[in-house]
């Protein structure tokens, strides 16, 4: 598992077309629920206040929804 | 002290188990022993894979260099044939015996297949490993027409696949609609219009007498019992897991349909647990015995039976609420505890997308399925985790904005 970037702070989720194959990639039911509700409410490009350390994702993931979501900073 | 330590299985489950024995046994011998020629992977993702969408490298979990540095010796393309539950060993189809304080059975499931003619035919494809999964993506990306049999939770899978490699794809199914133990129709709908966007179209009342082949053995296609002839160069069957128990008889090990085991993950031999889809586990909350094959599940039964192993005692119980999503259409799809099982449901569609259905035992709730809005997730989980009975309050379950302080609240306990 890639290491979390332990600083809090908000990431944002922008529909992607591709995964990189050095990606790391998690379905949304790997996901704590919390996580998993915020993400069903979030639409593309919307800012949701997420700790990373908490979510267990980090910038550069992928989470698998009904769509790729890339995780980056916001 | 126990000092070893050997799990049959490299799913989540196993490999749970594995990590969490080290940490909670640093100097113990760990074995982890699997009959697939590859470490932990994704198996809720190889499904994507197979469409076409994901590279192969996400999808591995563990490489030979996590378990080094956990000093888990991984024994590869490995069958378990034997069990000497009295001896406490073990025995590989290479003949190596492994001794053992603790053992783990993990070996999760093997796809049903059809009882039918030609059903064994080059073309037809279960799925379920990754291995499983690179045959499907290779051929459904060259084939033009397709047939899906199994209307369950993997069998859309196989569905989805033709749809995301443009296969022409026909999707046939015994009943009225998709997932009928779980569905109403009206339910069902939804997912039936998500199919037909995707190019594979439902078709009921229908299912497979026997499977057509060309002169070369490769399949054609399909009859149903009604005699309509479809065609299908590529063919996707899902029709149920067989247990991978067969190695586990005469060990007196209790087996119904998979691996009896209390809340403590442990079976009725001593020192033998055992932990994933193959679990007969007793569920606390269901009050009686229950089986399930999610990812969180797993992983948790592994966490579960890995601290009772250690423990050598009954410290750790798995209580669990399991989660499955369904991600291959535009609309989300969730089914959370057991639908399929209870007295009572209640049930409403919101909108041509939005469907629920909750699901009760003795008045309290053990499951359901959210289509389309999942924001009730979190409160049905914690209702079916506290056990509220909600006899003759049930409908509230249904308010568009869930809101539990509508609910009277739970008697004080005595």
């Amino acid at each position: 598992m890639a290491v979390s970037d332990t600083k809090s702070g908000a990431l944002r989720l922008r529909r992607t077309e591709s995964v990189p194959a050095d990606a790391t990639v998690k379905h949304v039911d790997q996901l704590r629920d919390q996580t998993y509700r915020q993400i069903a409410r979030t639409t593309d490009g919307s800012v949701v206040e997420l700790d990373a350390a908490s979510t267990q994702l980090s910038a550069g993931d992928v989470v698998v929804f009904t769509d790729y979501l890339r995780v980056e900073r916001a | 002290m126990t000092e070893s330590y050997v799990i049959i299985g490299d799913g989540i489950a196993g490999s749970s188990a594995a990590e969490t024995l080290r940490e909670e046994a640093p100097d113990a011998d760990i074995t982890v022993i699997t009959d697939e020629g590859e470490a932990l992977y994704n198996r809720i993702l190889i499904k994507e894979f197979a469409k076409g969408k994901m590279p192969e490298a996400p999808i591995s979990i563990h490489d030979g260099s996590w378990y080094e540095e956990r000093d888990i010796e991984l024994e590869l393309n490995t069958h378990v044939t034997t069990i000497d539950v009295d001896g406490h060993e073990i025995e590989t189809h290479s003949g190596d015996v492994i001794e053992y304080d603790k053992l783990l059975v993990a070996t999760g499931g093997t796809p049903t297949q059809l009882p039918v003619d030609n059903s064994d035919a080059e073309g037809v494809h279960h799925f379920w490993t990754f291995q499983d999964a690179r045959g499907i993506e290779e051929h459904a990306s060259e084939a033009d027409t397709g047939l899906v049999v199994g209307a369950g939770l993997l069998g859309i899978d196989l569905a989805a696949i033709c749809g995301a490699q443009d296969v022409d794809a026909k999707y046939l199914m015994r009943g009225d609609c998709w997932w009928r133990y779980a569905l109403s129709e009206e339910g069902a709908e939804i997912i039936h219009d998500g199919l037909r966007e995707k190019g594979v179209e439902p078709v009921f009342q229908s299912g497979v007498d026997h499977f057509t082949v060309d002169d070369d053995g490769a399949v054609t296609g399909a009859v149903d019992p009604n005699g309509v002839e479809y065609d299908g160069d590529f063919v996707g069957v899902a029709i149920g897991l067989n247990f991978n128990t067969e190695f586990l008889r005469g060990t007196g090990i209790e087996l119904d349909d998979g691996i009896v085991v209390d809340e403590y993950m442990q079976t009725n031999v001593e020192d033998v647990y055992a932990a994933g889809d193959l679990t007969q586990f007793h569920d606390v909350l269901l009050g009686e015995q229950a089986q399930n094959g999610s990812w969180g599940s797993a992983k948790e039964q592994g966490q579960i039976a890995a601290k009772n192993m250690v423990a050598d005692a009954e410290e750790a119980v798995f209580e669990w609420v399991s989660s499955y999503s369904i991600t291959h259409f535009d609309f989300p799809f969730l089914s959370f505890g057991h639908p399929t099982l209870g007295d009572d449901y209640v049930e409403k569609k919101y909108s041509d997308t939005e469907w629920r259905r909750v699901v009760f035992k003795d008045g309290k709730v053990i499951g359901g399925v959210l289509i389309g809005d999942l924001a009730p997730q979190t409160k049905l989980k914690k209702l079916a985790r506290e056990q509220r009975d909600l006899t003759g309050q049930k409908e509230v379950l249904l308010d568009e904005e869930l809101d539990l302080d509508r609910l009277e609240a739970p008697e004080a306990e005595q």
